[in-house]
């Protein structure tokens, strides 16, 4: 029998089945290692060489393909790992009021948050707004997700993003920042990812037979 | 039908998994919601493996909804 559920739950419940498995937030974590990878790497060369304009020209290229890359992997990983084991399921592609009303949140909270920075004046002399910018950003986007999808860890993950925005503020981290908080919140959530997957495959054997 | 609501189509073992319910008494289930007209099952493959999707149709999605707000109103 259908244990007993109210029925607004049950039929959220399809929502929280795109990260069950751990292998959006693997690959969000790599695509983030990438990306500030990728513009860290232009950073570290020297401004005006001309092996700096040549990886300017293809550092884009480069953090595209990666984005691909990950999107296609995400697909194929899902085939193969989660629906033989989880089954499959289609999210409804109807825009959600909730969802644009939680994007407006997030833009909202992150402008204040900037606004606030600046009136405060409290930040060190000479720090770039990206550091607390980014981590600012990705904290709400974690946080709402966490409370969204009922996912504990995400909210972790927000605090993490605070701490590390605001010890590149301490720090005095420059424009390199904001994708030093990339980097290591990047890591943090392909971790969390890995260890998520590893339940969900404990927890999920392949079924032996998927004939119906 | 409301694990059914929250997508737009869902595989046999992912209501099997997220119902807890057996096989057999999945199948009568949907069969009977098929005869109603609520939902709609298509059979195809992945590859070589066969695959039941199922789906609200308009009808089910419509009575799902109106028993939804039948059931809130008579609770609040």
């Amino acid at each position: 029998m259908l244990p007993h559920h109210p029925l607004d739950e049950t039929a959220k419940r399809p929502t929280r089945y795109w990260d069950q498995d751990g292998l959006p937030e693997v690959m969000l974590g790599l695509l983030s290692i990438a990306s500030s990878g990728v513009f860290l790497v232009g950073y570290a060369l020297p401004r005006g060489s001309s092996t700096a304009q040549a990886y300017a020209q293809v550092g884009p290229i480069i953090w595209a393909a990666a984005s691909l890359a990950m999107r296609w992997g995400l697909k194929k990983l899902k085939e193969r790992i989660t629906f033989p084991r989880s089954g499959y399921a289609a999210a409804l592609s109807e825009p959600n009021p909730t969802y644009w009303a939680y994007a407006l949140g997030v833009v909202l909270l992150v402008g204040a948050g900037v606004l606030l920075l600046n009136v405060g004046g409290g930040l060190p002399e000479g720090t770039w707004m990206a550091a607390p910018g980014f981590a600012m950003l990705f904290a709400v986007a974690l946080l709402v997700g966490g409370l969204r999808y009922k996912l504990e860890h995400m909210i972790y993950l927000a605090a993490f993003s605070l701490i590390l925005g605001a010890w590149m503020c301490r720090i005095g981290a420059g424009p390199q920042g904001g994708l030093w908080v990339m980097m290591w919140l990047g890591t943090a959530m392909a971790l969390t990812g890995a260890v998520r997957l590893k339940r969900f495959l404990k927890v999920n054997p392949r079924p032996q037979d998927l004939a119906i | 039908m409301a694990l059914l609501s929250g997508v737009k189509q869902a595989e046999f073992l992912y209501l099997l998994r997220e119902t807890s319910l057996t096989k057999g008494k999945l199948s009568s289930h949907l069969d009977r919601l098929e005869q109603a007209g609520y939902v709609e099952i298509e059979k195809t493959f992945r590859g070589k493996i066969p695959l039941t999707l199922a789906r609200l149709a308009r009808q089910g999605r419509t009575a799902f909804h109106d028993y939804r707000k039948a059931l809130n109103g008579l609770l609040h």
